[in-house]
């Protein structure tokens, strides 16, 4: 597919410096110091300027989950993204990051000014975050809300995602929100979910095309019984079928940035894209693993920080059964004949 | 890429051109939507209303009979027809590959000799590839053709050769030159030939569902004229494989089993979240494999034959054909396959009784795993 020349460029200044950031793919990596790496180089700008492609942010995210650089990318992006595009927000100093997208939040206006009550079971990056942006439920609306997490009736219990990285419970007890920390004219809910879910699918092509090429150079180099691995047709199988899915995610993943660019069928092309990386996901890991024996299942080897990753994205920003449902639903209810034209132009 | 999603707006009219004359069949009462139409559908009188509209041969030049139009655009027209389960079966093979071929490998004669007739709905074509000893192992065909004053004389049997008791002309692969040797796969030859000529015999072979598409085709001092020689002779195998991906780049190797799905998405709307979710992971998939055949289309556009591609696209396609029928099962209860029903039931068992030959029939899954494996050694 011929490609954008600047995001082409984009992806391979990414990947350049990457390469040679992590000249040691087996050392533990400080999440401070790369989302520093990350500033330094403007990444966390791609796809942030007015008319700028959502691309720069698929490419940004899928080469730093390829070089496992675990940092709050998604997050950071949506936030200042959906600011962006509102009409008037609180000034947002430092590291603003939005939260996972809900209904388990709800504003309520009173007397004492607006406060907030719920749950969110898994943030991610609380702890690198000066402010949260969350969405919650004004009676029939959705409002977005800036709230520093570390303000009062806000209790923040740390925790983790499969592969380590951070997911903290963040519950709001009658926290009571500073003046102008309601944002006006923000995008509504289902736009952000739309976009989380886009980047989502971006991260879990990077990392499984970076566990797949480590699979691919193992078996080539790995000799049993006189003779590399992949020569035997079931471990050569496994690296086809990780391939076979990797190039269909990647169909969806850029189809779906189509969408979200010209703003047509956003719903139905990133719930795709979504629902095949998380199938991928599980198939990648599994082969992966597979195929690098017992050295992959260990802390030393690098291979976990692709498929426990894998694991654990293929359902967040939505989990994979939302996503299928969504996409379910809005089919069945246009029926056949109408879904044919949406998917037909 | 934009620009790549306004191509595919653009070709609307001519999906309506398609849908109409599937329209008229319809109202005829003479097209029941079926699965595995574009293989087992077979209907001179619908390939004719096709050819009448111009939609036979649509990417070839207008003077050879066809449009002009893009690889993209014939798609779209297979897209129509294959949702609807519309019976193409007569014309398929011609015009999905041997037209193909013969513009890219045929002399101006040869193109000139079958295109246009190809595209009147006229001319079909059966394909002699497979042999009894040669199946995935193509190479190892026996077929042989014998070099004689004013062209060549073939000897050998082909098998599953869907449709041969009733096509014009059959594409034959045969080999031409020494089978031991350095490489076997140099000496053989495609050569066109009619099914009328002297020393043709057809025997059916019935499916499982006791219907007749498949043959054995046995050649016995079969004569050819030499301008019957598709490309060069000893090109065959070069020749052959570029077909491969027009073969299984297509969207009949995901949509067999279409008709199907639809039933899913009708059901979906009774509002079981586990049917809606299980339709909407079908739907999922059928969006991503949709969209590599665009691509395919689109790189076919550009002048490549994109095997690797095909071969994902039809690994995973025949995959995700299966799973919709698995989803039937589990979602659609109160509806089990009846070989003597209408409607659902009889699609189903259609579906079912047709599925073993997804994964088999223009290479098996097996088979493409190693081309898609081999092409990763490369890399």
């Amino acid at each position: 597919m011929t490609v954008d020349d600047d995001v082409r460029l984009l992806r391979e200044v990414v990947a350049t410096a990457l390469r040679r950031e992590t000249t040691d793919p087996d050392a533990r990596r400080e999440a401070v110091a790369d989302w520093q790496m990350v500033r330094q180089n403007g990444w966390d700008q791609a796809g942030l300027t007015p008319d700028a492609s959502v691309e720069e942010t698929t490419v940004v995210a899928e080469e730093l989950a390829a070089w496992a650089v675990s940092v709050p990318l998604v997050a950071h992006h949506l936030a200042r993204w959906v600011l962006a595009q509102s009409a008037a927000v609180p000034p947002t100093p430092g590291v603003t990051l939005m939260a996972p997208p809900s209904d388990a939040v709800v504003l309520t206006s009173g007397t004492a000014g607006p406060r907030l009550h719920g749950t969110l079971p898994r943030v991610p990056w609380v702890g690198l975050a000066d402010l949260l942006v969350v969405y919650a439920r004004d009676e029939n609306r959705d409002a977005l809300v800036v709230v520093p997490p570390r303000a009062p009736g806000v209790h923040v219990e740390a925790g983790t995602n499969l592969a380590g990285e951070p997911r903290d419970r963040v519950v709001f007890e009658d926290c009571r929100l500073a003046p102008g920390a309601v944002v006006r004219g923000a995008p509504d809910r289902t736009t952000v979910q739309l976009r989380a879910g886009l980047l989502g699918a971006a991260e879990m092509l990077g990392a499984m095309r970076r566990a797949h090429e480590l699979a691919v150079d193992h078996a080539r180099t790995r000799q049993q019984f006189g003779r590399p691995i992949a020569s035997f047709d079931a471990v050569a199988g496994h690296l086809a079928e990780m391939a076979a899915e990797i190039q269909l995610v990647r169909a969806a993943v850029e189809r779906a940035t189509v969408a979200h660019d010209v703003g047509i069928d956003r719903l139905v092309h990133t719930a795709s894209a979504k629902v095949v990386a998380a199938h991928a996901a599980g198939v990648v890991a599994e082969r992966a693993h597979q195929v690098f024996g017992a050295l992959g299942t260990t802390q030393e080897h690098p291979l976990h920080l692709f498929t426990m990753r894998l694991l654990s994205w293929r359902d967040e920003w939505g989990a994979e059964h939302e996503w299928a449902r969504a996409l379910g639903e809005y089919a069945s209810g246009l029926g056949t004949d109408e879904y044919w034209a949406v998917l037909t132009l | 890429m934009h620009t790549v999603i306004a191509e595919r707006a653009a070709l609307g009219t001519l999906r309506r051109e398609v849908a109409d004359v599937i329209t008229a069949w319809e109202r005829a009462g003479r097209l029941t939507p079926r699965c595995d139409a574009w293989l087992t559908g077979y209907d001179r009188e619908f390939t004719t209303a096709l050819a009448a509209h111009g939609l036979i041969g649509v990417s070839w030049p207008e003077h050879l009979g066809g449009r002009a139009l893009s690889a993209q655009a014939r798609l779209a027209v297979v897209e129509e027809l294959l949702r609807h389960g519309a019976p193409v079966a007569a014309h398929w093979i011609a015009e999905r590959q041997i037209g193909p071929t013969l513009l890219r490998h045929g002399t101006p004669e040869l193109q000139e000799e079958f295109l246009p007739a190809i595209a009147r709905g006229e001319v079909t074509f059966c394909l002699g590839m497979s042999e009894t000893e040669a199946g995935s192992d193509l190479a190892a065909v026996r077929t042989r053709a014998a070099r004689v004053d004013d062209g060549w004389v073939i000897d050998g049997a082909k098998v599953w050769t869907s449709h041969a008791h009733r096509s014009e002309f059959a594409y034959v692969l045969a080999r031409t030159g020494a089978p031991e040797g350095a490489d076997r796969h140099e000496g053989l030859t495609e050569f066109v030939v009619p099914m009328d000529a002297c020393g043709i015999a057809v025997r059916p072979i019935r499916d499982m569902r006791g219907q007749h598409h498949f043959n054995e085709v046995l050649l016995e001092g079969v004569h050819v004229p030499d301008r019957y020689v598709i490309g060069e002779v000893g090109g065959g195998w070069q020749q052959a494989t570029g077909q491969l991906a027009f073969e299984r780049g297509g969207m009949e190797r995901v949509m067999s089993t279409f008709p199907v799905l639809e039933a899913l998405v009708a059901r979906g709307a009774d509002g079981d979240m586990r049917v809606t979710e299980r339709v909407g992971a079908l739907l999922a998939r059928f969006d991503a494999l949709r969209e590599m055949a665009w691509r395919i289309a689109r790189r076919m556009d550009e002048g490549h034959a994109p095997r690797t591609e095909a071969a994902v696209l039809k690994l995973l396609g025949t995959r995700f054909e299966r799973d919709v029928l698995s989803a039937a099962r589990a979602c659609l209860r109160d509806v089990a396959p009846d070989p003597t029903a209408a409607g659902l039931p009889g699609l189903l068992a259609d579906a079912w009784a047709a599925a073993p030959g997804f994964a088999i029939r223009g290479g098996t899954s097996e088979v493409l795993t190693r081309i898609v494996g081999r092409e990763q050694a490369r890399s």
